[in-house]
């Protein structure tokens, strides 16, 4: 059996483990590193997982690790994984922290999971082919409800680190850009003490660009991502499942959260990287986050 | 084939049109809108509803007025999967077992003995059943373990042992054990040996169009037919109308699934004049 390692047993770590677990189901030894001893416990009495409290005490040489850890440890983890010789490493975004950066590896794929889905895939394949001239996006939610704590509510936190880096990526896939200039932005708080709704309008190459984000908003029962793409030929509205001129579906062996999330991790596994988000695109959006919050 | 009312249209949930969603759930508000709609359809001939333990959907059943000669049933789902990924959000994971230790009663004193020697979480999933099924939910109901928690688990190692321990509890409260999973395949798999005499009640999405049923049209249509030669499970269908696809006609797709063999259909609908017309090409 190959070895596979989940760094941290949060929700982002179990998912995966979920998703792995279910396209795979006899191919990984799986080895959990979770520092919470509570945690570590009812996980091996529960489902029966090998569980270290440190990634000190396990052989890293050869291993698929997972790192779905908080991002303010992701350069310490990733630089371990590397230098003792892993065979592939998936980060959960937000990669590392725009004040506290990741280098830039190949074997590393950032979890970017939008780019998967096949509403963003149908949209890349139509400005290849018929260009860019607008693109509006929107994000929509009802997550923020009581003022968070610890990180949440510093320089880390916020829409736009936490929920705007998708979009962000997002952006700079689709376009094909490294960068996006900004025109003109509005960000306020409303609960927490960061940013809750921001938007701006700029360019990204020489795509006209608007970006909408709100997780205060009490209308909406779950997070909605949607937007307008504007081509040389016609104007396209989409949202996260659904496509004004449809779309077709990927199949995939085993569904936990949605197919984008599936085939993210079908790609890592078999090292796939017709679809994926490098150490570099990764570090581009903090550029960009960095960008927009010192504009 | 019994047809049974689901509750998307409640609680503003399409999976292809997200702005359809928020216009449906403005139409069911509150209690008494929702609990009229599920009246009119059952007076007009659909064998029960579906409906989930969101905080409005345990009101409705909380306050719904069964007739038990009536002969309708009530599909139960459990639990609302909102609320405890906030719960994980903004406090860890650590905040579920807290939350579940919060809410005991002396009757559940045993298995969270149980859990403190064992660290076992299955002996806390019969306090969690419990704190999500409201106490005038009929017994014999069938309570469903959602589609979110159910292939969470069954990807994870030993997940399965986890379900089992959730058929086991709802039964012993006296209730029927559904499961909810857009991986039938998988859960046959996995639960075959362990479950293949009890009375499960099976739903997962099955369509003409292959709308989100994983892993193929085929193999889950290959899985129904070694389901009902194998097991004494009742198969319910859900996500019948593809989401609304227009690729399908409503003709198309209830002449489908009515080829297949399911015990069950549930389907959603905001006007009660589709529940008559499905109703009709049901009894074609």
């Amino acid at each position: 059996m190959e070895k596979l390692i989940i760094v941290g047993w949060g929700r982002m770590g179990i998912t995966h483990a979920a998703i792995l677990g279910g396209l795979y189901p006899e191919r990984f030894h799986y080895q959990v590193i979770e520092p919470d001893k509570k945690i570590r416990k009812i996980l091996s009495k529960s489902l029966g997982y090998e569980c270290f409290s440190s990634i000190d005490e396990v052989n890293l040489i050869g291993a698929r690790v997972l790192v779905t850890t908080p991002p303010a440890i992701h350069p310490m983890l990733v630089k371990k994984c590397l230098d003792q010789g892993v065979h592939s490493l998936f980060v959960e975004k937000p990669f590392g922290l725009f004040d506290n950066r990741v280098d830039n590896d190949s074997r590393i794929s950032v979890g970017y999971a939008l780019r998967f889905s096949e509403v963003t895939q149908t949209l890349k394949k139509i400005i290849l082919e018929e260009g860019c001239r607008e693109l509006s996006l929107d994000f929509s939610s009802n997550t923020l409800v009581k003022k968070p704590t610890g990180w949440r509510n510093g320089p880390h936190g916020g829409v736009l680190n936490e929920m705007g880096s998708h979009l962000i990526d997002l952006i700079l896939y689709l376009t094909g850009s490294e960068t996006i200039h900004i025109d003109s932005k509005y960000s306020k708080s409303v609960i927490s003490d960061v940013d809750d709704i921001i938007s701006f309008e700029g360019k990204s190459g020489s795509t006209s660009l608007a970006l909408s984000l709100n997780w205060v908003n009490k209308s909406y029962r779950k997070p909605v991502w949607s937007g307008k793409l504007v081509t040389t030929k016609r104007e396209i509205i989409f949202d996260q499942q659904s496509l004004s001129i449809g779309f077709d579906t990927v199949a995939v062996d085993y569904y936990v959260r949605g197919r984008d999330f599936s085939l993210q991790m079908n790609h890592f596994v078999e090292g796939d990287t017709s679809i994926i988000c490098d150490s570099i695109q990764a570090n581009r959006v903090h550029d960009v986050i960095t960008n927009i919050k010192c504009d | 084939m019994k047809l049974l009312l689901g509750d998307n249209q409640f609680f503003g949930v399409n999976h292809a049109d997200l702005k359809k969603a928020t216009e449906t759930q403005q139409m069911f508000s509150s209690v008494e809108k929702i609990t009229r709609f599920i009246d009119d359809s059952l007076k007009m001939g659909l064998n029960g509803f579906m409906i989930n333990s969101n905080n409005l959907g345990y009101k409705v059943v909380n306050e719904y007025k069964f007739d038990v000669k009536a002969d309708k049933e009530c599909h139960y789902s459990v639990p609302y999967p909102h609320k405890y990924a906030a719960m994980v959000n903004e406090s860890g994971m650590l905040a579920l077992l807290y939350f579940v230790l919060k809410n005991i009663r002396l009757s559940d004193f045993s298995n969270v003995l149980k859990f403190v020697f064992s660290s076992n979480a299955a002996f806390l999933l019969p306090i969690i059943v419990r704190l999500e099924v409201p106490k005038n939910l009929p017994k014999g109901s069938v309570i469903y373990l959602q589609n979110v928690i159910t292939d969470l688990l069954m990807g994870l190692k030993n997940g399965s042992r986890i379900i089992e321990s959730y058929i086991t509890a709802v039964e012993r409260m006296g209730y029927k054990a559904g499961i909810i999973t857009v991986n039938p395949k998988h859960f046959r798999k996995n639960l075959e040996n362990f479950a293949r005499h009890k009375n499960i009640y099976l739903c997962f999405n099955i369509n003409k169009t292959g709308f989100n049923v994983f892993p193929s049209v085929q193999e889950v249509q290959d899985e129904i037919e070694y389901i009902k030669a194998n097991t004494k499970w009742q198969l319910v269908g859900m996500s019948i109308f593809s989401s609304g696809s227009s690729a399908v006609t409503i003709q198309e797709s209830i002449d489908f699934v009515k080829s297949q063999k399911l015990d069950y259909v549930v389907f959603g609908t905001s006007k009660i004049k589709n529940v008559k017309a499905n109703l009709l090409l049901f009894q074609k």
